[in-house]
């Protein structure tokens, strides 16, 4: 763990549970001030764009810092590259600095999701943590409202996951999608339009759904967005990647989005095309190469 | 024929394999999750074929050095084959995406799992650090200390009431509650909620099975803030709390110590 | 049984632990608590008498075993207070580590067992007190032998006595052979016993002395060899006698010639096999006893007379050994009389008259005489608040002595015969003896049996009478004695 301090700046329904102003600070118990999370409840606009980024540059001089943009206050891929491209190549690199989009409950900021998360009932740090002694009764699981506190180990917690979230989910991916072109790994040659056939039969959907996420070729409000906001109710878990193409182009640095292209450009050949000869080996050669320059481990 | 054991639960995969391996004249058979102890009653001629990661309740888990070290106290003479689709090269690692296309001289050269190479880490989530986190605790007490703690509160209890003839009520509140007993056991069923899932792609899985019985036997009791007398007896909970705490042990000093 | 007065300090960040313990055992012990280093400090000047410290050795967050090096310090400032240490694991180079800075046993939080940890509580509790008590006892044992060393120190620079000292030396190198040491009563046999005795391989043995003639001849084999439970009316138990008490050692038999026939041959059957057997018996027991005997009487002329065994004589007279009288070395006068007077020169605490008479005297009874009159002398210079001990103080026969007309030996040659056997002047000296205890201990028998060194009333009431039996013209001159044996004395 890195010795500086960690901030995470949440857009949230946090009005519901009680912020008034623009923007609160809660430390954290056991730790140094400078580790705090920031409470904010803007919806996307101009103003509350420039707020947050603000908010941001305050913090990364000392500070690794995890922005959280809920979808429904607006926020999407066009949003965290307005954020981010807001900031000096200096400032985008001096820390860890990275911009997830949540929403929908099935994500790891959500206490009904992890137990040891933050997000409780809407706007709050409160929830229903089914401890004997508490049937039925909201406790404050996350956060000690008397001296704006968090709890260390909520706050440990989402930081361990996020930190190593976007590439956790690029591994997944890769094993996926290898695993489900697993008939075609000991031909000598996949015919042509051989592997875009066989992602978009119905099994496969969900792959094929993330890889058109994962390659940007996922239209904002469309009818397959839809679908996979529908897919990630059902599989509780994040399968988007508009955040994360945005973080590594900016936020990672110049080779790891080179190497990001490179691997959406395989994928596109070798998946997407119908013509011409797919290579898996070379897609997997592209993932382990994306893989092995994003420093975060891969699971905590 | 030789026999193949493949440890995966990939179902693509599974039948990738199956084909490649009866194609190459072996006998094919299917491991799939949860681990059972009993199918690993297997000659020394079976070949163990593991898929790393394997997907194991929705995560990626790297199974492997459990594997291995299980097989080498067990079944030393047997041989372990990781399969998966990293581009790794060894002696002992099947490349998915590269099947050797003489399967014979592959296992020929594969080393037996009682020698002394390493498995390559395969990228998922890493079950021994799992197991040693699961025992050790981060920060926390350990898996020991904590059911160490919650059985001696349990037998002061039993004695109170045996040997001193104390009533049941003044034992719950002088030393049940005043020492946050159905809070310990919370914190010890939740540390087992967490980390068993990940346990089931483990070969020794079945003790921890048995650990889970005996745990969901008397969870009752702690549920009931360890309030009801009759439940405390009737439950034998620190007679399974014991048979939980050995058995834990045990794996604790084989594959974490 | 309740032990609930041996008290308990639990050294242990865990306040639950704390809770637990004293809960469980509350009925059986009480138990004070500590948790930070400070706290045991403050606890420990408050309240030092702790029966026992139960310690964790994580005693912080840091997960490090810092109970460790308490250890040594507690053992060092706290030895009496014996720590059990209570560890998470059972690491058993953590505990051995602890065993060896001083913990005296270790117990395993995860092996709660209710019975076993409160005998182990009781166990090393009440094995620490018995242990201390043992190291006070021994403290005593070493005073008390340091005392006796003193009073048995063999002294003399004479060259008689410088001669009798590298025999012994001699003879000490050579554990099994038997010794016959002779001499007039009071020459100090038993001191030569005795520095036999610490000069050689038995040194680290017992040393028992037995004067046989102090003992009723009917109870002389049961106190020599021991009798088993049954033996005889009276023997409630088995007892062991001497030679046992002595086995490894040596056992110094004063008297010898005292002895009758039954003892002898059992004597001498002990000194060719090295086996007694207890009254009562119905078997041997070997043992490994050096023997020592002494007498002032002519075992030689016992033998021709047909009183002594020849045989055993022949055996204990293979190494005799010859302590001469007082008389015959009076060079060492000065220096036994130092000895005595606890480093005092005699030239600094007696006048040049009063030693110039103790230098002619005689000492008929040899150095117990001269003992008893350093006594004698000390206690009348108090009476009679003299600076110096001066002629005056000195007892009438040394004074008279001077002036050749001793009262006694006047009344020995008044005597009939017109002669005095070596044994009618050893009981006259002895009657002397037993009626100045009688003086000094205010007629109390016991206590003047014990400062004879007779060890019962039995031993000092079978003394007089066999003086009685043998010199009853004696008695006129111990009024005191006769008084309190009237019995006896008719």
């Amino acid at each position: 763990m890195t010795n500086r301090n960690r901030v995470m700046l949440i857009v949230w329904w946090w009005k519901y549970g009680g912020l008034e102003e623009a923007w609160d600070e809660w430390t954290v118990a056991g730790y140094p001030e400078g580790h705090k999370l920031i409470r904010m409840d803007e919806p996307r606009s101009a103003a509350g764009t420039a707020l947050i980024r603000s908010c941001v540059e305050d913090h990364l001089e000392n500070s690794d810092v995890f922005i959280f943009l809920h979808r429904n206050h607006g926020y999407n891929q066009q949003a965290i590259e307005e954020i981010l491209s807001g900031l000096s190549d200096h400032q985008r690199h001096i820390s860890q600095l990275k911009c997830f989009l949540f929403g929908e409950g099935n994500d790891d900021l959500y206490i009904a999701k992890q137990p040891r998360a933050l997000l409780g009932t809407k706007g709050t740090f409160r929830a229903n943590m089914h401890l004997p002694n508490h049937h039925g009764n909201l406790i404050d699981a996350v956060a000690n409202p008397a001296t704006h506190q968090l709890k260390r180990e909520h706050f440990d917690f989402v930081w361990k996951v996020y930190s190593h979230a976007f590439k956790a989910k690029v591994f997944e991916l890769k094993e996926d999608l290898l695993t489900a072109f697993v008939d075609f790994s000991n031909m000598d040659l996949i015919p042509s339009g051989e592997l875009y056939r066989y992602i978009r039969l119905p099994e496969n959907r969900l792959l094929f759904l993330r890889l058109l996420s994962f390659t940007g070729r996922m239209r904002k409000g469309s009818d397959l967005e839809r679908e996979l906001i529908q897919w990630e109710s059902r599989e509780k878990r994040s399968l988007f990647f508009d955040d994360f193409s945005t973080n590594l182009k900016t936020t990672y640095g110049e080779l790891e989005g080179r190497i990001y292209k490179n691997l959406v450009e395989a994928i596109k050949t070798h998946i997407f095309s119908v013509q011409g000869e797919a290579d898996l080996p070379s897609i997997r050669g592209q993932f382990e190469s994306l893989l092995s320059v994003m420093s975060e481990a891969t699971y905590i | 024929m030789r026999e193949i054991l493949c440890v995966a639960s990939q179902l693509q995969v599974v039948n990738a394999m199956k084909k490649y391996f009866t194609d190459g004249g072996f006998k094919f058979c299917h491991l799939a999750l949860p681990v059972s102890d009993e199918a690993l009653l297997v000659g020394s001629d079976t070949v163990v074929v593991l898929m790393s990661p394997i997907v194991c309740n929705g995560k990626y888990l790297s199974a492997e050095l459990p594997w291995k070290q299980y097989l080498r106290e067990h079944l030393p003479n047997n041989l372990l084959i990781i399969a998966g689709f990293s581009d790794f090269q060894g002696d002992n690692y099947l490349d998915l995406l590269h099947l050797p296309k003489n399967i014979k001289a592959f296992l020929n050269r594969a080393e037996i799992a009682g020698g002394s190479w390493e498995p390559a880490y395969t990228g998922g989530l890493d079950v021994a650090e799992q197991l040693r986190r699961f025992f050790e605790g981060h920060g926390d007490e350990s898996v020991t200390d904590e059911l160490n703690n919650t059985l001696r509160i349990l037998k002061i209890a039993r004695d109170e009431m045996k040997r001193h003839q104390a009533e049941y009520q003044s034992v719950w509140k002088d030393l049940l509650l005043a020492n946050r007993l159905p809070s310990k056991w919370n914190t010890l069923n939740n540390r087992w909620i967490n980390y068993y899932p990940n346990f089931e792609c483990l070969p020794f899985f079945g003790t921890f099975v048995q650990v889970n019985l005996a745990l969901q036997h008397i969870a009752p009791y702690f549920n009931s803030n360890c309030e009801e007398e009759a439940l405390f007896w009737e439950l034998d909970c620190i007679e399974h709390l014991e048979h939980a705490k050995s058995a834990l042990v045990k794996i604790e000093q084989h594959y974490v110590k | 049984m309740s032990n609930r007065n041996y008290s308990i300090l639990i050294v242990d960040d865990d306040p639950e632990f704390h809770q637990q313990i004293r809960y469980a055992f509350r009925r059986n012990f009480t138990f004070e608590g500590a948790v930070s280093m400070g706290n045991l400090e403050r606890k420990l000047k408050e309240n030092g008498n702790f029966d026992l410290i139960l310690m964790d050795l994580v005693l912080d967050s840091s997960k490090e075993k810092v109970g460790l090096n308490l250890i040594p310090e507690l053992r060092s400032s706290h030895p009496g207070i014996p720590i059990i240490v209570v560890t998470a694991d059972k690491e058993i180079d953590t505990v051995v580590q602890a065993m060896k800075k001083g913990a005296r046993d270790f117990l395993t939080k995860g092996d709660y067992d209710f019975e076993y940890w409160n005998d182990k509580f009781t166990e090393i509790i009440e094995d620490s007190k018995l242990k201390s008590e043992n190291q006070m006892l021994r403290a005593e044992v070493k005073k008390h032998r340091a005392q006796r060393s003193k009073d048995f120190a063999f002294i003399g620079e004479s060259e008689k006595i410088k001669e009798i000292k590298r025999i012994l030396r001699l003879v000490s190198e050579e554990p099994d052979i038997s010794v016959l040491l002779a001499g007039e009563t009071g020459v100090g046999k038993e001191i030569a016993a005795r520095y036999l005795h610490q000069q050689g391989a038995r040194k680290d043995q017992p040393f028992q002395a037995v004067n046989l003639s102090a003992i009723q001849d009917t109870l002389l084999e049961s106190t020599l060899f021991g009798h088993r439970k049954g033996a005889f009316t009276g023997a409630i138990r088995d007892v062991e006698g001497y030679f046992s008490q002595a086995n490894g050692g040596i056992l110094m038999l004063d008297e010898i010639g005292d002895i009758d026939a039954n003892i002898q041959i059992k004597l001498l059957r002990f000194l060719e096999t090295k086996m007694i057997r207890p009254v009562g018996a119905d078997k041997d027991i070997q043992l490994d006893v050096q023997i020592v005997a002494a007498t002032h009487q002519n075992l030689g002329a016992q033998v021709e007379e047909g009183i002594f065994r020849a045989d055993l004589y022949q055996r204990l007279k293979a190494m005799i050994v010859e302590i001469p009288a007082l008389r015959e070395r009076k060079e060492d006068i000065p220096l036994i009389m130092e000895h005595y007077l606890e480093g005092q020169k005699m030239e600094d605490i007696l006048t040049p008259k009063a030693i110039q008479l103790l230098m002619e005297y005689d000492w008929v009874g040899n150095i117990r005489e001269l003992r008893n009159t350093i006594n004698y002398m000390l206690l009348r210079k108090k009476i009679k608040s003299r600076m110096m001990i001066d002629e005056d103080c000195l007892p009438v026969e040394i004074q008279e002595f001077a002036k050749d007309s001793a009262p006694y030996r006047t009344s020995l040659a008044e005597d009939p015969s017109g002669e005095i056997s070596i044994e009618e002047e050893h009981a006259l000296l002895d009657l002397k003896r037993i009626e100045m205890a009688m003086l000094q201990k205010n007629k109390v028998k016991k206590d003047v049996a014990i400062e004879l060194g007779l060890e019962n009333t039995d031993n000092l009431r079978y003394r007089i009478k066999k003086y009685y039996e043998k010199h009853p013209h004696l008695f006129g001159q111990f009024p005191l004695l006769s008084k309190s044996y009237r019995k006896i004395v008719k």
